[in-house]
């Protein structure tokens, strides 16, 4: 957790806290994971994702001229602020893709797509999603426009989308789900709490009015890791939470199994890559909302996060001993999510080998 | 704050810039065992530091301190790099020592010797281990024996650096052999010129001789210089190793620049034709982002201690990175020179660097808490788990085992 909030943050995140204990308990995750085609049901948007929207949760990107705005200024650290405890909550909205492409968006606020678009994502009533790899699809001149062709995926989210922001030869367009030729393949995954999906692009022809002329994937991209650590810290903090509430309670041989040097020496090993953790992302959501250095810090912060990340979580599920292995007990969801989002978005040695020649090799 | 901050930073650039010197090569105050001259130097270093408000930056104005925080001794430190400034020497003096006597000394003690620790007339250090035990402290046995408004003191301590040069101890003792073992130690100022008072060296498995043992016979010291109450130095104690680790958290004796330290790596793969290795870049690139994630959860630390929203016990969790980070380093080191990290000509001292980078390494975890008493004080201390069963809690002190 941030330990630097203002009073109207710290009401934020409290205000975000109690909406997932209410809208998005454990049951209502278990729920998700036996049915996932729920979440294309309108009494899914109406009854969780809008009411989210209305606490701002896809308007801290959005001008305020078109819906969105926040109070504080700092609307990457109010966003995190809010990853982070979704992330506790293994919560499954869209809140990554649909933060980006409002944050691709509104860097031409006065472009036909901001205008069109944003009032209606900051609402909650258009979700979008985000194919992220640059080289998957390729554009060429279309009817009224461009062609879009290739194959791209793991998208985050793409089977919910409205709306898919499709990275081509550099540039970005904004591509309605029902478009003629585009098809979402769901895919099933180590995280059962979120979708992924592949998306084909065959022939798609997008109007002009269509393509954003301002695309700095660098940035979209430093947004995705930050968020994404943020996102993860939060479950890293449930997780970790759980098991020292665990070790606490469990006996064997006549005491706590806590106070055995074997657990309780890993346990404050795993206290430093928690807060390391939380450190480097705030450091990245920083670099972000500030545009100073934000790509390489947030991938500093992903190369981080997704090392210690999985390591906290596989410890603490080993401390939990035979429960721990139980699919009724909710640490393997745990452990799922962030081994999972240690590789989306790009996993350690990807990051590693980008942040090389930033000391000189 | 923000503001402010800036404010002294450009102020204390400009003062260091026409006070201090620049020097060239090696930090003169990294040299070890440093000549009466270096030290006298380095005494007239700290005192014009202090004269000019850069000592004591968190100690209250009362007793020669600044008043002011944590933030600006980091702004300080980071402007006065390159410069020669003795903080590895004073570094313990001050930053433990004198902290302590601050928080746990009585009006006249801190009246008497803060001001001359800040200003680098005192010189201190601590007499913690003793050859009985290091990472157990609380089993200690130099006894110490009042006699009216003196104690009469004797044993031997261990792995005291610098105690050649230093003239002022902080030493704890057992004044009670009755009480069990925690309630039986009171922590003493010593004067290590006393009568009765003999320094040796120890050699390292680094070849160095930084650290010294001391025998103590029938050494006198007044009851005025107690820190805190007679079989009451435990609590004391606790307080100083708290005071160490989080100074040593947020960077320690000398701000070391991590990115130099990572750089060397990176200039030696070049040299070895392996800079063009994924895996050796990969490698060396984790090792930047440690280095850079510690000096992040440092700064989130001594923040969160000094708003209140962490508890002091942070700050040695801190050091199970530190140690870390130096091991894996020197490794990396070792393994990237290859043979020639291993065997080199004989006579060329630049030829061992790495080798003695390495062994040196090793004393990171032993050092200042080890890995393991460190892990037991932050799984104690800030998580509240609870601790092991021990036979030495409760009965007298001389009926339990020791050494």
């Amino acid at each position: 957790m941030d330990l630097d909030l203002n009073d109207e943050q710290e009401l934020f995140r409290e205000t975000a806290a109690k909406f997932l204990a209410d809208h998005w308990p454990m049951d209502a995750v278990r729920a998700w994971l036996a049915d996932p085609s729920r979440f294309n049901q309108d009494s899914w948007k109406h009854g969780v994702w809008e009411p989210a929207a209305a606490l701002g949760w896809t308007s801290l990107l959005v001008p305020e001229k078109l819906g969105g705005g926040c109070l504080s200024g700092t609307g990457v650290r109010d966003l995190a602020i809010i990853a982070e405890e979704a992330g506790q909550a293994l919560f499954a909205g869209p809140l990554l893709p649909t933060n980006i492409v409002a944050f691709a968006l509104a860097r031409e606020p006065a472009g036909p797509l901001a205008q069109a678009h944003l009032p209606r994502i900051a609402a909650g009533l258009e979700l979008a999603a985000w194919v992220s790899q640059p080289d998957a699809v390729k554009s060429g001149v279309g009817a009224d426009g461009y062609q879009l062709t290739g194959t791209a995926g793991p998208v985050q989210d793409a089977q919910v989308a409205d709306y898919l922001l499709v990275t081509a030869d550099g540039q970005q367009f904004l591509v309605p789900a029902d478009a003629g030729g585009l098809t979402v393949e769901p895919l099933d995954g180590l995280d059962r709490s979120r979708r992924y999906g592949r998306v084909r692009l065959n022939r798609v022809q997008v109007p002009g009015s269509a393509a954003l002329v301002n695309t700095r994937l660098d940035g979209q991209l430093a947004l995705a890791l930050a968020l994404q650590c943020a996102e993860t810290a939060g479950a890293l903090r449930a997780a970790y939470e759980m098991t020292l509430r665990y070790v606490k309670e469990r006996k064997a041989f006549g005491r706590p199994i806590g106070s055995y040097q074997a657990l309780k020496h890993r346990l404050a090993e795993m206290l430093l890559w928690l807060e390391s953790a939380q450190a480097v992302t705030s450091a990245a959501v920083a670099a972000v909302e500030s545009d100073h250095d934000a790509l390489a810090m947030a991938r500093t912060a992903k190369a981080y996060v997704a090392d210690r990340g999985p390591a906290l979580v596989r410890d603490c599920l080993q401390m939990h001993g035979g429960i721990g292995y139980t699919w009724e007990h909710d640490m393997h969801l745990f452990l799922r999510r962030v081994e999972a989002s240690a590789e989306i978005y790009g996993g350690v040695a990807q990051q590693l080998g980008a942040l090389a020649p930033v000391i000189g090799f | 704050m923000s503001d402010n901050i800036e404010e002294y930073r450009l102020a204390a650039r400009a003062w260091v810039a026409g006070n201090l010197r620049r020097y060239v090569g090696e930090d003169p105050d990294l040299v070890s065992d440093p000549t009466p001259e270096r030290l006298a130097e380095a005494r007239r270093i700290q005192a014009a530091l202090h004269a000019a408000g850069y000592a004591g930056f968190t100690f209250p104005k009362e007793y020669g301190g600044q008043g002011l925080t944590v933030a600006h001794e980091q702004v300080f430190l980071r402007e006065a790099a390159g410069y020669d400034v003795p903080t590895r020497l004073f570094g313990v003096s001050i930053n433990i020592i004198g902290a302590t006597i601050a928080a746990y000394g009585t009006h006249e003690q801190k009246q008497r010797h803060l001001p001359r620790i800040l200003s680098g007339s005192e010189l201190w250090l601590q007499l913690l281990s003793e050859p009985s035990g290091g990472s157990d402290l609380a089993g200690l046995i130099m006894t110490a024996e009042r006699d009216g408004d003196h104690f009469v003191v004797n044993g031997q301590k261990t792995w005291s650096s610098g105690a050649q040069v230093a003239d002022y101890a902080l030493c704890p003792v057992r004044t009670d052999w009755d009480r069990p073992k925690h309630r039986g130690i009171s922590l003493l100022i010593v004067d290590l010129r006393s009568p009765g008072l003999e320094l040796r060296p120890i050699r390292q498995i680094n070849g160095e001789a930084h650290f010294c043992e001391e025998f103590l016979t029938d050494v006198l010291v007044p009851a005025d210089n107690l820190v805190g109450a007679e079989n009451d130095g435990w609590r004391v104690i606790r307080g100083l190793l708290e005071i160490e680790h989080a100074w040593a958290g947020r960077g320690g004796p000398k701000r070391v620049d991590f990115r130099q330290d990572v750089g060397d790596l990176v200039a030696l793969a070049k040299t070895r034709g392996l800079a063009a290795d994924p895996g050796i870049q990969r490698q060396v690139t984790a090792l930047h982002v440690a280095l850079l994630v510690q000096q992040l959860v440092s700064a989130r630390v001594s923040r969160g201690m000094e708003t209140g929203k962490l508890g002091h016990g942070y700050g040695s969790m801190l050091k199970i990175g530190n140690d870390f980070i130096a091991q894996r380093a020197a490794e990396a080191g070792l393994a990237l020179a290859g043979t020639d990290g291993v065997t080199w000509p004989a006579g060329d001292a630049a030829g061992g660097a790495w080798a003695h980078a390495y062994l040196t390494s090793r004393s990171a975890p032993i050092a200042g808490g080890s890995a393991e008493i460190v892990r037991n004080n932050v799984s104690e201390g800030v998580l509240g788990l609870p601790r092991e069963p021990g036979f030495d809690k409760s009965l007298p002190f001389r009926q339990t085992e020791h050494n």
